[in-house]
């Protein structure tokens, strides 16, 4: 594993050929080889990136270079000049991923797409916004918002993350319950494909002309060629938010509510249900919490009369369930408050082993999905915390959300365990039927469980990345396909 | 000893006590995901990772534990603070991160340990 402290001692010698003429492509000012700017872009927010960063060594290789395009036209150089001469493009957003997904390999460019920021055009006759992939998602949210429009996609990441990485990584917001997820949101998109050549994908309502190329693209992290501009759905500002606080006996009950509200068509913009442990770090245990230990909360949004009737019958249903309604608003302020914050700093600072997985399962599993990996994690450390929280639903089931952390341990140790968690986890998943990820997507960190996820599909895909970018050049070893070869490099 | 984090949703957890000032501020900054990024306006043309905050810091880490050597392209780099000072209003812990990084340079840089 490269080590940070061999970053200064690159020799001349090591300079590899092309990269002048990729400075003569975009300009010095364009492409930066200074050893923070290698250092900067040699992670994301991976938490094992992380581990290995703060002992001094690197996940992945040291970019030779970073390169910032400020037009597509720029990007489509990069690509073609990576198939000329034989090195690597990986896209990189604002580096908020979680699975690895923009760690670097050998001879990798990283291509910056920041500059890439701009609004392309906002139409409000038909409720479409069309962005250059690179701009940040509070500062695009906040401009629709002015406009009296919301993208309805508000990620943990919002204030971290571009509007191109959430369509890159098929990412979820908070409130998909009710918006949906990124692919039901983007109707459209342009992107350089790994030879260099435009794919403009148009952005309207639905088509019935072969399969669905969008959904190709979203999610396929870069490794199909670079997002440049994206076109999304957006919905009117909702007239109101109606928040409701729900103590429930226990998850079975709370299950049990969700489901029937999803089944019955009801549309909460948010719906957020914490298991024991993570409720009663909320709740302190006070009431109605200290005889209902389950903490669930709702949003009903939209027009006023539609959220309020939603209001009633969502209340309905969870009061058959038994819950409880709290009369404070309280904790929702503190989540609408504190709902775009990572919590993670403090403990990664101090060594702590600190990540997350979110998986999907079944209504049926959830019972087992939730019992199994928290008994098979608890297993690992008696002082390793885990708790988990339901914060994306649908008619047939949910995400698992889960928080582990273990314990300020030796470096080794610590690795060695934070892999025990994730194999435990996602192979408790594969074995009760769910995906491994629900929306962080894979990187390269969920590489060794993808072929069990998808089966021959795996081929599929690798076959597809093989027609589209035979030189291996777009983020190749990510999605669990084929990583980069000395024959790639031509 | 031991502190309460403030923010929930480990509000109980007791982990030990940091300054919070100085390089222990700047650990926390180093591995915090730069949520005060979404200050930077759309204009600022130059846009590269290295000159957020949280790289910043991390390149004071790294200077600190002694991964990077303190040269004066590295001391360039942690001095360039315009970023820095667009996302200080935004920051979710309420630090003064170019302030901490000015100071860092100054005893790491300034006063001659490595610098040519």
């Amino acid at each position: 594993m490269p080590v940070i402290a061999d970053i200064q001692d690159a020799s001349p010698a090591k300079v590899p050929d092309w990269l002048e003429a990729l400075s003569a492509a975009l300009g010095e000012a364009q492409l930066s080889t200074a050893v923070a700017d290698r250092l900067a872009y040699a992670r994301d927010r991976t938490p094992l990136a992380t581990f290995n960063m703060r002992a001094g060594r690197s996940l992945g290789d040291f970019p030779v270079a970073i390169a910032t395009p400020e037009s597509e036209a720029q990007v489509a150089q990069v690509m073609a000049l990576a198939n000329a001469h034989g090195f690597v493009v990986i896209p990189y957003g604002a580096g908020s991923g979680v699975v690895a997904g923009a760690i670097p390999v050998a001879d990798t460019v990283m291509l910056d797409l920041k500059r890439l920021n701009g609004l392309v055009e906002l139409d409000d006759v038909n409720g479409l916004v069309t962005v250059q992939a690179g701009m940040n998602g509070a500062r695009f949210e906040e401009l629709l918002n002015a406009r009296g429009w919301t993208s309805g996609h508000y990620p943990q990441s919002l204030n971290m993350s571009t509007v191109g990485g959430w369509a890159a990584c098929r990412g979820a917001g908070q409130a998909s319950s009710r918006y949906g997820k990124i692919e039901d949101i983007v109707v459209g998109l342009r992107m350089v494909l790994p030879d260099g050549e435009i794919l403009e994908i148009k952005p309207l309502p639905r088509r019935a002309v072969g399969p669905g190329l969008r959904d190709l693209f979203v999610g396929a992290e870069g490794t199909l060629g670079v997002i440049t501009e994206v076109t999304l759905r957006i919905w009117r500002q909702p007239e109101v938010r109606h928040p409701l606080i729900l103590a429930f006996p226990d998850l079975q009950a709370a299950w049990d509510a969700l489901r029937e509200i999803m089944q019955s068509e009801l549309r909460p913009e948010v719906a957020r249900l914490y298991d024991v442990t993570e409720s009663r770090e909320r709740t302190a245990g006070k009431a109605p919490f200290d005889a209902k230990p389950v903490l669930c909360m709702l949003v009903l949004s939209g027009k006023a009369e539609l959220a309020e009737v939603e209001l009633r019958l969502c209340r309905e249903i969870c009061e058959a369930h038994g819950a409880d309604v709290s009369a404070s608003l309280a904790l929702y302020e503190h989540w609408q408050n504190n709902r775009f914050i990572s919590y993670s700093p403090r403990y990664q600072a101090q060594r702590y082993f600190m990540d997350t997985i979110e998986i999907t399962g079944r209504w049926s599993a959830l019972p087992q999905l939730y019992d199994r990996i928290g008994s098979a994690i608890r297993d690992l450390h008696p002082d390793v915390f885990f708790g988990a929280h339901w914060s994306h639903v649908y008619p047939e089931g949910a995400c698992q959300y889960m928080t582990i952390r273990l314990p300020v341990l030796d470096d080794a140790q610590g690795l060695r365990l934070h892999g025990e968690v994730w194999d435990r986890a996602q192979r408790i998943c594969l074995e009760l039927g769910g995906s491994i990820s629900h929306h962080h997507g894979v990187g390269q960190l969920r590489n060794p469980w993808m072929a069990e996820e998808l089966g021959r599909g795996q081929d599929v895909l690798q076959r597809i990345k093989d027609a589209l970018d035979p030189n291996n050049v777009s983020n190749p070893g990510k999605l669990a396909l084929r990583p980069r070869e000395d024959s790639d490099r031509g | 000893m031991s502190r309460t984090l403030e923010s929930w949703p480990y509000g109980r957890v007791r982990i030990p006590t940091v300054a919070e000032t100085g390089i222990d501020l700047l650990r926390i900054c180093a591995f915090c995901p730069n949520p005060c990024r979404s200050e930077i306006p759309e204009a600022v043309a130059d846009q590269r990772e290295s000159r957020t905050p949280s790289a910043l810091a991390f390149l004071a880490i790294a200077v600190n534990e002694g991964f990077v050597r303190a040269d004066a392209p590295t001391e360039a780099a942690l001095s360039d603070l315009e970023l820095a000072e667009l996302c200080r209003p935004a920051c979710a812990y309420g630090f003064d991160v170019p302030t901490e990084l000015r100071a860092f340079v100054k005893v790491h840089f300034s006063e001659g340990t490595d610098g040519d």
